[in-house]
């Protein structure tokens, strides 16, 4: 699955990182690439870091899973 | 603010728009001299009921994507056992200006609802939504 490597060393890093809650991380595969302070920051810094091929994670660092909620009835597509 | 005025249409408030590669990408390809994938066509209904923004996999699939995020999305019909669903970064354009330079969003299929996505909280957070029932028209101040 996609984002596996990102997603398991966002969560062995999340303790360190709660005290920047609120701002984006990236990660590739098991670095941490930098925090920073808005989601635009994030991708600014990852395309140039890594390039436009690359796959990485962006996630807002919080305590919680990120969830999304909808009242209409649609179908997930959660893989393009 | 940018500010447009737009007719109730059957399907609801309802914006038409391009979905693109995120600003940063654009930016990052033309640095490079690599070409930049044309916008594509979406018709995107304003859903309050919508945390985040979500559009047809048919739509974000037109576009070079990688995932970027996942998260649990609930629905009315995964009855509190959220599916993990993969998130796409994107720029919504096409208005006066450019409306949101770069989001994530979810896939789905929305096909036979006329509409090819919603357009959520996560982006009206940043706008004034006029809705005029009886005058048959919305307001939307980005």
């Amino acid at each position: 699955m996609a984002l596996e490597k990102e997603l398991k060393t966002y969560h062995r890093n999340l303790p360190d990182l709660l005290d920047r809650a609120g701002k984006y991380v990236v990660i590739h595969e098991e670095s941490v690439i930098g925090v920073y302070d808005s989601y635009a920051d994030a991708l600014q810094a990852a395309y140039k870091e890594l390039g436009a091929d690359v796959i990485f994670l962006v996630r807002e660092i919080q305590a919680q899973e990120p969830q999304a909620f909808f009242t209409r009835h649609i179908r997930p597509t959660c893989q393009l | 603010m940018p500010t447009i005025t737009l007719p109730l249409t059957p399907d609801g408030p309802v914006l038409k728009l391009g979905v693109a590669v995120d600003l940063p990408l654009s930016q990052a390809l033309r640095s490079q001299n690599r070409p930049v994938p044309n916008p594509v066509a979406a018709t995107l209904l304003i859903d309050t009921g919508a945390s985040h923004t979500n559009i047809d996999s048919r739509i974000l699939s037109q576009l070079p994507l990688q995932p970027r995020n996942q998260v649990e999305v609930h629905t009315p019909s995964t009855n509190g056992v959220p599916v993990y669903c993969n998130q796409y970064s994107v720029a919504l354009i096409g208005l006066p200006l450019i409306l949101v330079p770069a989001i994530l969003v979810t896939g789905a299929s929305f096909q036979g609802q006329n509409i090819d996505g919603l357009l959520g909280r996560d982006v009206l957070g940043g706008c004034v939504l006029t809705y005029n029932g009886p005058g048959k028209h919305f307001i939307l101040s980005y």
